[in-house]
């Protein structure tokens, strides 16, 4: 039978310490994203004369060349970076299933088209793709969202795919067809929910790629600009100041990456079944 | 006026580069609100033939017609049409989608009923329920959560609420435990009295084929080569593959006895034999059988049989029924 | 004689639940003996197997009574598992899943001869020819050379028969070795494991819901319910004038018409006497207690209820 989100999380299934860990790190951000701002100065605030400050009571965490708190810019990067992983991975997901059910469903030159289309896309790793395609498409966020989710379809096209090929032969899709339903309608209603476990699996790790090939690309000067916070861009407006021994500047916002997307990658590993 | 006509059919299936030929020239019929049984093991086509009753395949040649016209077009365009034939299957768990409770699986084919006013469509639901003897608290319930007895009852429920006239029943009783099949059975007759559909049985279980089918008919590798009503079918097996079955089935009374029965297993329907498919495992094949395959005859009324030595009983110069392959 | 296996108040629990999946089950196989072990779905007959072959699923253990094979201990609350190969062994339901796929037959088979008989590669290889003629396997070159997904259900388990014997058991336990096969397979099985046990003289436990099967091929037989051992005794004593009212109700329902309105009732866990008092029609007050073993007849027949009448044995 197919597995579901519930046949991982069984009754019983302890969740792992590590998973624990990332559900709790995802929740902080969360909090993060949605109070921070109320209690925290604007991080787009400039102010010459406190430039370059390191970690102090007044600044947390320092301040930065333009005299932003680097703590309140990383706050308010939260939002902006969880946004993308979040909103990335539903599409992907959404749009890579329903392409990947109906190459499974309808099969035939369907099937081989998608699957050579998806093969040529998978021949490069993701974030090289997603360069690529906002070369091609233009410099823009939306085009780096769309690039970004577009590196990531080829694993939910494959994953539901595979699921339908199996999940097609069992009797209750044949009893489906038997009482009288329409393809498109057992396609949707009967085995769209069946196939889409391990593609929400899927989405939680790709919750944290997705944040990583984005904040790469924005360190690279590619997509989001500066001054909207978002790590990636604090990463490379700081990288330069580790020279002089400035290390907060670009390190906090390196750090939270790093945190952030081992947080998803914690909770996706234990769905999938791997304990740390 | 006939319900169910099956002339010459044959399906074929293409295997990894070979054709199986898993229906060769079967023919058949079922009148309005009668059991046919199709008895056989596995590779005889009695899934496949019943798969081309249900509709869902086609046959590669030769006619399945319902009421006269082509069964699988219609049910393929016209939706009426489709909800005359339906279908009960073997796995009652895999028949069900686990992720539909029993409310909405069996609400599903009413759907296609258009003009069903909402009380009348909650009315026919809670009839329907009635026929199978399900409780009105098991709609809520999901598939896994039921028995398989139970699971194999909603199943029918689902068939039954298109109100159909035939229902191809695939082994129903196989995968339940043996103290629940009588009353599976039992309560198919049941429905069957009160709403005169008609049943097409495939089981490989002779055994519930008495309490239920008005006829028999027995499958070997695609073909029917044997076909009366279950009493005589029990008292004078015509077909030496009849009489092995019936010998086989272990029966309640105790004591060890004489296994040895048959020989050999069911050749690949990719590897046919030429002749009859049976010589190689018959006790009773003569040179004839290698040559020329014999024709369902009809020597006694309502009795058919297809073998050159048919009603014979074996004699001293037959092999005996010993050895493996 | 000592007998081949012997199981005595055998107990064990499942992490999931309150009662005991197995409660104080007791029964013996002599050498040459067939015993047949019934019960529905649920009712315990797989774990009984399983626990003799010391291999219950994780969550389970034995928390009482003992297993012996050949008066040596082989299982029990401490010592979950001392079994070896010579004890016993299982043939399963799904040959298939018992057998490694990616390895020939013939490879697997030498091994166990190997392992077990120590035996040089060319002698083993001579005897597992003659085993799989033994179980009635002509063509037995090609079968050795075979992978299981080759061969037909009925071949794979004939094979799994020849392992059971390359191991020399004593015990075979036999878990519903012919649901999947077709009767006439089936026969041709029946008629092998009869011929085995009578060259062999090893004991066997044929666990199944196939009545029919168990009157016509077993010498012995036990009715287990939701873990409890109902009633035990020779096959025709317990098939032909059962004592226990669960025996009686499944004999009817394989013998009798069947009324489609009997309501499908699964064991009641919660119940800490007798284990059918839900669907017992001669149920009283004395049911809420754990019915003790009663001898009612010859030979070892026992019944657990305690509407049971003692007779002298």
């Amino acid at each position: 039978m197919s597995v579901t989100i519930r046949d991982r999380i069984r009754p019983g299934h302890r969740v792992g310490t590590m998973a624990l860990i990332g559900l709790v790190i995802i929740a902080l951000l969360l909090l993060l994203a949605m109070i921070g701002g109320m209690v925290l100065p604007d991080p787009l605030r400039t102010h010459a004369g406190s430039a370059m400050q390191p970690p102090s009571a007044d600044h947390w965490l320092g301040t930065d060349r333009y005299g932003r708190d680097v703590l309140s810019r990383t706050v308010a990067a939260v939002r902006v970076d969880l946004f993308i992983g979040v909103v990335v991975a539903l599409l992907s997901m959404t749009v890579g299933s329903l392409i990947g059910l109906l190459a499974g469903y309808v099969g035939g030159v369907v099937d081989e088209a998608i699957t050579r289309c998806v093969d040529v896309l998978m021949a490069f790793p993701s974030f090289v793709l997603a360069i690529i395609l906002v070369a091609v498409l233009g410099d823009s966020v939306p085009n780096v969202l769309i690039a970004v989710t577009i590196g990531f379809l080829p694993y939910f096209v494959r994953l539901t795919r595979v699921e339908v090929l199996r999940e097609r032969e069992l009797d209750y899709v044949t009893a489906a067809r038997v009482v009288g339903n329409g393809r498109a309608r057992i396609a949707l209603r009967h085995l769209m929910p069946n196939v889409v476990g391990p593609s929400l699996v899927q989405a939680t790790l790709v919750s944290g790629w997705a944040i990583l090939n984005a904040s790469g690309l924005a360190f690279l000067g590619i997509g989001i600009r500066p001054p909207t916070p978002e790590w990636g861009v604090m990463v490379a407006e700081g990288a330069n100041d580790i020279i002089t021994g400035q290390w907060w500047t670009s390190m906090v916002p390196g750090a939270m990456i790093l945190v952030a997307v081992m947080a998803f990658h914690l909770v996706g590993d234990d769905l999938r079944g791997k304990q740390w | 006026m006939t319900l169910i006509e099956v002339r010459q059919a044959h399906k074929t299936y293409r295997h990894h580069g070979h054709d199986v030929l898993a229906v060769r020239g079967v023919d058949l019929t079922i009148e309005p609100g009668e059991t046919l049984a199709l008895v056989g093991e596995s590779g005889c086509g009695k899934s496949t033939l019943g798969r081309l009753l249900a509709g869902t395949s086609r046959a590669t040649s030769g006619d399945v017609l319902l009421d006269g016209r082509d069964l699988y077009s219609q049910c393929a365009s016209d939706r009426t049409a489709r909800r005359r034939v339906q279908m009960v299957f073997q796995h009652p768990l895999q028949s069900l989608n686990p992720r539909f409770s029993v409310e909405s699986t069996l609400r599903e084919p009413l759907r296609l009923q258009r003009g069903l006013s909402p009380q009348a469509r909650t009315e026919r639901l809670r009839e329907t329920m009635g026929l199978v003897g399900l409780d009105a608290e098991y709609l809520r319930r999901r598939p896994t959560e039921l028995s398989g007895g139970q699971q194999q009852r909603v199943a029918l429920a689902r068939a039954l609420m298109s109100d159909p006239e035939l229902i191809v029943l695939d082994e129903p009783t196989s995968s339940l435990d043996q103290s629940v099949r009588r009353r599976t059975v039992a309560l198919l007759r049941q429905v069957q009295e009160r709403t005169g559909v008609a049943y097409l049985f495939i089981t490989h279980d002779l055994a519930t084929v008495p309490q239920i089918a008005h006829r028999v008919a027995v499958m070997y590798l695609g073909r029917i080569v044997e076909e009366a009503t279950p009493e005589r079918l029990f008292a004078q097996p015509a077909h030496p593959y009849t009489r092995a079955l019936i010998a086989a089935a272990p029966t309640m009374t105790v004591g060890r006895r004489e296994w040895e029965v048959i020989r050999g297993e069911t050749p690949s329907a990719s590897d046919l034999p030429r002749g009859c498919a049976f010589r190689d495992r018959c006790p009773m094949a003569i040179a004839r059988c290698a040559e020329e395959a014999p024709l369902l005859s009809e020597e006694l009324p309502g009795h058919r049989v297809e073998c050159h030595r048919a009603w014979e009983t074996p004699s001293s110069s037959d092999r005996p029924e010993v050895m493996y392959s | 004689m000592v007998a081949r296996l012997e199981i005595r108040d055998l107990t064990v629990r499942s992490e999931s639940r309150q009662q005991p999946v197995l409660r104080g089950v007791s029964f013996s196989v002599e050498p040459g003996q067939i015993l047949g072990l019934v019960g529905e779905s649920g009712s315990g007959k797989t774990i009984t197997g399983l626990a003799v072959m010391g291999m219950l699923p994780s969550g389970f253990e034995i928390t009482g009574g003992h297993v012996s094979v050949l008066g040596r201990e082989i299982a029990s609350a401490g010592r979950p598992s001392a079994r070896k190969a010579a004890d016993a062994t299982m043939v399963f339901q799904n040959p298939l899943g018992a057998l490694n796929p990616t390895m020939r037959i013939g490879k697997q088979l030498i091994r166990v001869l190997r392992r077990n008989r120590g035996l040089a590669k060319h002698d083993a290889h001579d005897a597992a020819l003659e085993l799989l003629q033994r179980v009635g396997i002509s063509g037995a070159e090609r079968v050795l050379a075979s992978y299981p997904h080759q061969l037909s259900g009925g071949m794979t388990q004939r094979v799994m028969i020849a392992v059971a014997l390359a191991c020399d058991s004593a015990v075979i336990i036999a878990d519903e070795p012919t649901t999947a096969l077709d009767v006439t397979v089936q026969a041709q099985i029946f008629d092998l494991v009869t011929r085995v046990v009578a060259e062999n003289g090893c004991s066997v436990v044929l666990v199944t819901h196939d009545l029919p099967a168990v009157a016509q091929l077993c010498d012995r037989v036990a009715v287990l319910y939701a873990g409890q051992l109902m009633e035990i005794g020779d096959a025709h004593a317990v098939l032909e004038q059962p004592q226990h009212p669960y025996t009686r109700f499944l004999l009817d329902s394989v013998t009798k018409a069947g009324d489609p309105n009997v309501v499908d009732l699964g064991p009641d866990w919660s119940l800490t006497g007798c284990r059918y008092a839900h669907r017992c029609p001669l149920v009283h007050d004395a049911c809420l207690s754990v019915p003790d073993a009663v001898p009612v007849g010859p030979r070892g027949h026992v019944v657990s209820c305690v509407l049971a009448e003692a007779r002298v044995v």
